[in-house]
C-alpha cells in the first residue's frame, strides 16, 4: 500500500495517550478483593489498543511492552491469576513505563531502555508466577487456547444474550423455537428483557424488541450453540459467554452490551471474527453482527461520533458568535425606535434572531466544554503515591466529576487544585498515629468536589485533618511584619494569611509542598480565571478550600442599571430582585449605615453613585430610586441605583487586555450602540464599602 | 549621516506648543467621541472606548503632562498608540488637541531634554527637536503610560480641576 502512514502518527500518539490515562484511571479503581470486571476489560482494552495502534505503525517497542502487559491483563481477566496488590503496583509502573516509551516515540527521543527491560522483567515474572501447572509465558496463539481450556476446567455453563433486531420476527425467525432447541441442549434458566418495548400507541406487533438472557446450566460444545443461531446470526445481537465459578458477576446481565463485557476469550480462531461490543450498541441494523469478545481487533472500540479540532478554531467561532451577540443587541436596541413602531414582522424577526443567537452561543459555548474528570482523573494515582511516599493511609474520595467546564479552567485549574491537594496530604492530614491518639480513623481522607452553584462553578477540596494551626499562622505572619504585633484579628483572618505571598508554617521544607511558593501563587491562578478562593477550618478536624470560578469566560446575562448618567451591568446570577423600597422598609444603623427590611430580614444598602464616585446621581433618596438584591456567596445586599434598563446578554471584555483591573468591575463589556459599559463585580463592591467603612471607623 | 539614523515623528499640539511621537507607535487616529468613565481612574484617564471590539483607555495628553485643560473640540483627536506591559501588547489613546504633521528627524537633530523645571514633567521628554523653526518635544511613550510614574505635580492639581 503506498499509504503514508506517519500522517496518522499524531492521532496514534493522541489516542494512546488517552488510553494510558484509562489503563491508569482503571487500575486505580480496582478493588483488589472484588475486582469489577467490566474495569479489568477495560483495562484490557485499553493495552490492546495500544498494541494494536504501536504495532501498526512500527513501534516495535511500544509493541512489545504492551504485549506482555495484556498477557498479564488477559491472565486477570480470565481468573488465571488472582489480582493483588503487588501485580497493580506492577501494572501502574509498567503505564509509567508505556508512558515513557510513547514520549520517547512521539518525540524521536531515545527511551529509557534499562527502565523498559527491568519493568519488562516484573511483568514477566508476574506472569510466571500465576501458573503454578505449567511455566513458560505463551505467545499470543496459543496462549489463547492455553486460557480457554484452563477456563473449560471451571466453567459451569453457558450464558447467552440473545438480542434479536426488531426485524427478526419479520423474516419470519420464532425466537421461541431458538430457545426451545437450546433448552434440547441443557437445562436452561430464561429470562426476558422486555424493558426495549414501545409504549401501546407505538407498538408494532411484528416487531420483536424482547431481549433474552438464557443460562445454560451445563457446559455444552459452543459450536452447537452457535449452530441453533447459525440463521439469525445476521439479524440479531448475541453474545455467548462462559459463565465461570470465580469470576463475580454483578448487575443486571440482561443487556448484550454488559453481557459481553463480561466475556472472556473462547478460543484465538473464534476471536478473529470479533466485533466491537460499542458499535453493536448502536443497534446498527444494517450489520447484524455477532458480538464476540474484543481480542483481536486493534482500537475500534474508541470509535465515537466526535471528531478533532483545533482549538482557534473553537475560539474564532466563539469570538464571531460574540461580535454576532453585540450585533444581535443592537438591533434589539431598535425595536423601541418610534418611527419602527408598527411593523410587526421586523419585531417578529428580531424576537426570533434573538432567540437563535442565544441558541448558537450556548451551542458555541458547549464546545468548550469538558467534563472537569479531565483534570481530577489524575489525582488517585496523585494521591495513592504521595500517601505511601508519606507512610499515610489517605482515601481520596471524588465527586462531580462530569461538571462540565470550559477547557480553559480546566488547563488553568489543574496545577493550583495539585498544589492544594498535595497540601492537604502534605500538612493536612496528620500521620496514622496521631490520628488514632487524636481518636480519629486511621485513614485520613481528601474530598475533591465539583458542583455549580448560581452560575458559578465550585470546586472543594477538603481533607479531615489537623485543621489550621491558628496560633502558628498568627506566629508566624508577625514574625514577617505581616500583621502588627498587637493586631486583632478574627479566625477567618487568620486562616486567609496563608494566601499572603511567601507564606509558609511549615518549618522543615519537605519534597512535596511548602518551598513558600503557595497558596498566593494559588490565588492568582484562581484570580486570573476570573474566580475566587476562600478556606474554611477546624483545628483537629480538617480544612475545605473553596473555589468559586465563572461558569462561562465569555458571555453572560447581564441586568443593565443606570446611575446619573452612566450604565453598569450587574450580572444576572446575582441578582435576586429589584424593587422600590418605601420609606417605611428603610432603616439606619448607627445613623449612617442604610438597610431595607425584606421580608424580615435587615439587608444593607450600598449607594453604586458613591461607591463608584458618580458625578451626579439623579434619584438621592432611596424611596426615589430602586435597590438591586443581589447574592454573594457571603452575603445579600441591595445597590442603590438611579434606573433599571434592560436585560441582554452580554460579551465579556477582559479590561486588563489594554489596561488594568479595577476593584468593584469584575470586565467590560460593549453596548449595542457602541459604548463601552463596565460590568459590576458584586463581591468586589461589598469588599470596597468594608474598606470604606474601615477608613471612616480608623 | 546616512538614512538610518533618521526617523519619523507626527506631531500635534497642545495649545501653542508642537508635541512629537515616534510614528511607528501609532496605530490609528480617530476623532474624538464620548468615553465611559472608569472609577478610581487617574486624573488623566479619561476613560474607555470601543475600538473594534477591544476596550481601550483613553487618556487626555494636556493632564497627563499637567498642563491647562480646555473642552474638546472638532479638532480633537484620540491618537491610538501601541505599548508593551508586563510582556504584552496594549493599544492606548492620547487625546491631544489638534494633529500637524509627520515629521523627519535625525538622531543628531534631537537635543537632550534640558533638566530644568518646565510645567511638565521631564520624565515623559525624550528630546527637543526642531521644525519649521519651531521646537518640537518629543514625547516618551513609555513613561507616559506608568502609572508609577508621577502624577501630575501637586502644585499643579488644583488648576487642572
Amino acid at each position: 500500500m503506498g499509504i503514508d502512514l506517519s500522517q496518522f502518527h499524531h492521532i496514534f500518539f493522541e489516542e494512546s495517550f488517552e488510553n494510558v490515562d484509562l489503563l491508569e484511571q482503571g487500575l486505580l479503581a480496582l478493588d483488589i478483593t472484588q475486582p469489577d470486571v467490566e474495569t479489568i476489560n477495560t483495562i484490557f482494552r485499553a493495552a490492546h489498543s495500544i498494541k494494536g495502534g504501536a504495532g501498526t505503525f512500527g513501534f516495535q517497542m511500544v509493541a512489545d511492552f504492551t504485549h506482555v502487559m495484556e498477557n498479564l491483563l488477559d491472565r486477570i481477566r480470565s481468573g488465571q491469576r488472582t489480582l493483588d496488590q503487588d501485580v497493580v503496583d506492577i501494572l501502574l509502573g509498567s503505564v509509567d513505563c508505556l508512558r515513557m516509551l510513547l514520549t520517547a516515540a512521539r518525540e524521536g527521543g531515545e527511551p529509557d531502555r534499562a527502565l523498559c527491560v527491568a519493568q519488562q522483567e516484573r511483568l514477566e515474572a508476574a506472569l510466571s508466577d500465576s501458573r503454578p501447572a505449567s511455566a513458560e509465558p505463551a505467545g499470543e496463539g496459543e496462549e489463547g487456547a492455553d486460557s480457554a481450556s484452563a477456563r473449560v476446567s471451571e466453567q459451569t455453563g453457558w450464558r447467552i444474550v440473545f438480542h434479536p433486531h426488531p426485524e427478526l420476527t419479520q423474516r419470519g425467525n420464532d425466537p421461541l423455537r431458538l430457545i426451545r432447541e437450546l433448552k434440547e441442549l441443557a437445562p436452561a434458566r430464561v429470562t426476558c428483557d422486555s424493558s426495549q418495548l414501545p409504549s401501546w400507541d407505538k407498538y408494532e406487533p411484528t416487531r420483536c424488541d424482547l431481549i433474552w438472557t438464557i443460562e445454560l446450566m451445563q457446559v455444552v460444545p459452543r459450536a452447537q450453540i452457535e449452530d441453533i443461531f447459525s440463521w439469525v446470526e445476521d439479524e440479531c445481537d448475541l453474545a455467548i459467554v462462559p459463565m465461570v465459578k470465580n469470576v463475580v458477576l454483578e448487575g443486571d446481565n440482561s443487556s448484550p452490551s454488559q453481557a459481553s463485557q463480561e466475556s472472556r476469550p473462547i478460543a484465538a480462531g473464534v476471536s478473529q471474527i470479533a466485533s466491537m461490543t460499542e458499535e453493536n450498541e448502536n443497534h446498527d441494523k444494517k450489520s447484524g453482527q455477532v458480538t464476540r469478545p474484543p481480542t483481536s481487533l486493534p482500537s475500534g472500540h474508541t470509535i465515537s461520533q466526535s471528531i478533532r479540532v483545533d482549538l482557534p478554531k473553537v475560539d474564532a467561532l466563539i469570538n464571531m458568535v460574540g461580535e454576532l451577540v453585540i450585533t444581535q443587541s443592537m438591533l434589539n436596541m431598535l425595536r423601541d425606535e418610534p418611527e419602527l413602531q408598527g411593523y410587526d414582522r421586523l419585531h417578529e424577526g428580531l424576537a426570533q434572531l434573538q432567540r437563535q443567537t442565544r441558541a448558537l452561543q450556548e451551542g458555541v459555548m458547549q464546545i468548550r466544554m469538558l467534563p472537569i474528570s479531565f483534570c481530577f482523573s489524575r489525582f488517585p494515582r496523585m494521591v495513592r503515591d504521595l500517601g505511601r511516599q508519606l507512610g499515610k493511609d489517605i482515601e481520596l474520595v471524588m465527586s462531580g466529576e462530569n461538571t462540565e467546564v470550559d477547557k480553559t479552567v480546566i488547563e488553568k485549574i489543574t496545577d493550583p487544585l495539585v498544589h492544594l491537594v498535595r497540601n492537604s496530604i502534605d500538612h493536612g492530614i496528620e500521620p496514622s498515629e496521631a490520628r488514632e491518639a487524636a481518636g480519629k480513623p486511621r485513614t485520613g481522607h481528601v474530598w475533591l468536589r465539583a458542583y455549580h452553584q448560581v452560575g458559578n462553578i465550585v470546586i472543594e477540596v477538603a481533607d479531615d485533618g489537623g485543621g489550621i494551626n491558628r496560633d502558628r499562622v498568627l506566629q508566624k505572619a508577625r514574625e514577617r511584619g505581616l500583621v502588627p504585633a498587637d493586631g486583632r484579628l478574627t479566625p477567618q483572618q487568620i486562616d486567609e494569611l496563608i494566601f499572603e505571598p511567601g507564606f509558609s508554617t511549615q518549618e522543615a521544607v519537605t519534597d512535596l509542598s511548602g518551598r513558600g511558593v503557595g497558596m498566593d501563587v494559588v490565588r492568582r491562578n484562581v484570580q486570573a480565571l476570573g474566580g475566587s478562593i476562600s478556606v474554611e477550618s477546624e483545628e483537629g478536624k480538617g480544612t475545605t478550600f473553596i473555589i468559586r470560578l465563572p461558569l462561562t469566560l465569555a458571555i453572560m446575562d447581564g441586568q443593565l442599571i443606570q446611575v446619573g448618567d452612566e450604565t453598569y451591568i450587574i450580572p444576572l446570577v446575582s441578582v435576586v430582585e429589584s424593587l422600590e423600597p418605601d420609606r417605611a422598609m428603610i432603616h439606619y444603623v448607627g445613623g449612617d449605615t442604610e438597610t431595607i427590611k425584606l421580608r424580615g430580614e435587615y439587608v444593607p444598602v450600598i449607594r453604586l453613585a458613591e461607591i463608584l464616585g458618580v458625578h451626579q446621581p439623579v434619584r438621592p433618596a432611596l424611596e426615589d430610586g430602586i435597590v438591586v438584591i443581589v447574592e454573594t456567596d457571603r452575603q445579600r445586599y441591595g445597590i442603590f441605583v438611579d434606573d433599571l434598563l434592560n436585560q441582554q446578554q452580554i460579551v465579556i471584555k477582559s479590561l486588563e487586555d489594554n489596561y488594568r483591573r479595577v476593584p468593584g468591575i469584575s470586565g467590560a463589556t460593549i453596548l449595542g450602540d457602541g459604548r463601552v459599559a463596565l460590568i459590576l463585580d458584586v463581591d468586589g463592591l461589598m469588599g470596597l464599602l468594608k474598606e470604606k467603612e474601615g477608613m471612616v471607623h480608623e | 549621516m546616512s538614512d538610518i539614523a533618521t526617523r519619523e515623528y507626527l506631531t500635534f499640539s497642545l495649545g501653542d506648543e508642537v508635541y512629537a511621537i515616534d510614528i511607528l507607535r501609532v496605530r490609528e487616529i480617530r476623532s474624538w467621541e464620548t468615553v465611559t468613565r472608569v472609577p478610581f481612574a487617574n486624573l488623566w484617564e479619561c476613560g474607555l472606548v470601543n475600538v473594534r471590539g477591544a476596550i481601550v483607555p483613553v487618556t487626555d495628553l494636556r493632564r497627563r503632562l499637567g498642563l491647562s485643560t480646555r473642552p474638546f473640540d472638532k479638532h480633537t483627536v484620540v491618537i491610538l498608540v501601541g505599548r508593551r506591559d508586563n510582556d504584552r501588547d496594549k493599544i492606548c489613546g492620547l487625546v491631544v488637541d489638534q494633529l500637524n504633521d509627520v515629521i523627519s528627524a535625525s538622531a543628531t537633530s534631537i537635543q537632550d531634554a534640558p533638566r530644568f523645571r518646565s510645567r511638565i514633567d521631564m520624565r515623559f521628554v525624550s528630546g527637543l527637536t526642531e521644525h519649521a523653526g519651531r521646537m518640537v518635544i518629543l514625547l516618551n511613550l513609555d513613561t507616559l503610560f506608568d502609572t508609577q510614574a508621577g502624577a501630575v505635580p501637586a502644585d499643579l492639581e488644583g488648576e487642572t480641576q
